[in-house]
């Protein structure tokens, strides 16, 4: 996805209105993944959407995509701080959750399988913050430092969500796995 | 064997390492199976996240939507326009309050000239000094007001100067000078010209009401008789 930059301009806000639209789909899909339902992920986009064009001003150039998903953020956070504080209270705790689980065979990693049905069930499990790394790097391609601009998180948080938001999916995508096969 | 390198797989994946730390891994999963292993789960996992049916996108009516938002102005207020509105506010209501204000005032000022004019008629006050000659009804004002009012006696045109009085209007002195037409009597009001000074032309209660300005003077002028007449006193005052 291309990463359009604009400079200062006289038309400056009729291109930003222009090219605004262009991000839509990947505002809704950090909205839709963060919030977890289509209506509320439109519901945020669209406010996202009127505040980002209230406030054009504030655009100082530079990648626009990721100024629209960081207003996409803010008004998702803000959201859950509205309705569902406890949300955010869930997260874990980054100082101390570490990678502890024994390391398991290599005929383990090589067995495993990742179907997309299963991770996006999966991905909804895991804590926001590293959701919203995730979904940045992945989904997105931003890098470690363009999503510490974004979330306002240190580079080394930004790592560390990604390492742990990775083992978490592969942990419960494994123990998901094995609960089917025992039922079976 | 060297210690795994399992929290730096991650980083190491998306290309993030410092060399220092990019070399070690490298060396590493060279000959450890397990991080090796780990290593290839975490790139099957990175390529299923980025399939594209994990990609949410915007339906077509949100699209439409967001389309016409942006490309519609009117349903957009910004924050410059905010502040031009309420600058603009400010000035309205300054200027309504300015005018209420100046309005209220020149409508105190008149009432007091009618009151004036009608207290002069009624409690026999019309004149302090009494005397159609204009050399004797100006140096009697002398001393008693800060400035020295402009005495004529209009006698040649129909409009003698009868005498001339001290009066209050709007609570400064002011000098008032008296002259009859035909059995009418005018009152000619001065007082040195305000910052507020304007010119009126109005009709209260009957009475015909002027005022003008005129060097550093102010004129108020009321009489019972009729519009024409009073302006060709005026007329001839200004003369």
């Amino acid at each position: 996805m291309g990463r359009p930059t604009m400079g200062r301009s006289k038309s400056r806000s009729v291109v930003l209105r222009q090219q605004l639209t262009q991000h839509l789909d990947a505002a809704f899909n950090l909205a839709y993944w963060l919030v977890e339902n289509k209506q509320d992920g439109e519901d945020l986009v669209q406010e996202a959407f009127m505040k980002a064009l209230l406030y054009e001003e504030s655009y100082q150039g530079g990648d626009l995509r990721a100024w629209i998903l960081t207003i996409v953020r803010n008004c998702v956070y803000s959201h859950y701080h509205r309705r569902e504080k406890s949300k955010l209270e869930d997260s874990y705790d980054e100082s101390t959750s570490e990678l502890t689980s024994p390391i398991p065979n290599p005929e383990h990693f090589v067995a495993m399988k990742f179907e997309w049905e299963h991770v996006q069930t999966v991905l909804l499990e895991i804590p926001l913050e590293y959701r919203e790394a995730l979904l940045l790097h992945e989904m997105e391609g931003y890098s470690y430092k363009e999503i510490s601009e974004i979330t306002g998180a240190p580079i080394g948080t930004v790592m560390s969500r990604l390492s742990r938001a990775r083992s978490l999916l592969s942990q419960q995508l494994q123990s998901r796995k094995t609960d089917s096969g025992a039922k079976q | 064997m060297s210690q795994h390198v399992r929290k730096l797989l991650s980083a190491y994946l998306d290309g993030e390492l410092p060399v220092s730390e990019f070399v070690l891994v490298e060396t590493h999963i060279e000959s450890c199976l397990e991080c090796k292993a780990e290593l290839q789960a975490l790139q099957k996992l990175k390529s299923t996240l980025q399939n594209p049916k994990l990609y949410h996108k915007a339906s077509p009516e949100l699209h439409k939507r967001m389309q016409e938002k942006c490309e519609s102005r009117r349903e957009i207020i910004s924050p410059r326009f905010f502040s031009f509105a309420a600058a603009l506010a400010v000035v309205c209501v300054s200027l309504f309050l300015g005018y209420q204000y100046r309005g209220g005032t020149q409508d105190t000022l008149t009432q007091a000239i009618v009151d004036s004019h009608l207290r002069s008629l009624t409690a026999g006050h019309l004149f302090d000094v009494e005397s159609t000659d204009q050399h004797t009804v100006k140096p009697w004002f002398s001393g008693k007001l800060d400035f020295a009012p402009i005495v004529k006696d209009l006698a040649s045109v129909g409009f003698p100067l009868v005498g001339g009085r001290l009066d209050i209007l709007d609570g400064v002195i002011v000098a008032a000078l008296i002259y009859k037409r035909n059995g009418h009597i005018i009152n000619l009001y001065q007082r040195p010209r305000s910052v507020r000074s304007m010119p009126v032309s109005r009709t209260i209660k009957g009475y015909n009401l002027e005022i003008w300005t005129e060097s550093d003077l102010e004129f108020f002028v009321i009489s019972d008789l009729n519009s024409t007449e009073l302006n060709t006193f005026i007329e001839s005052f200004k003369k």
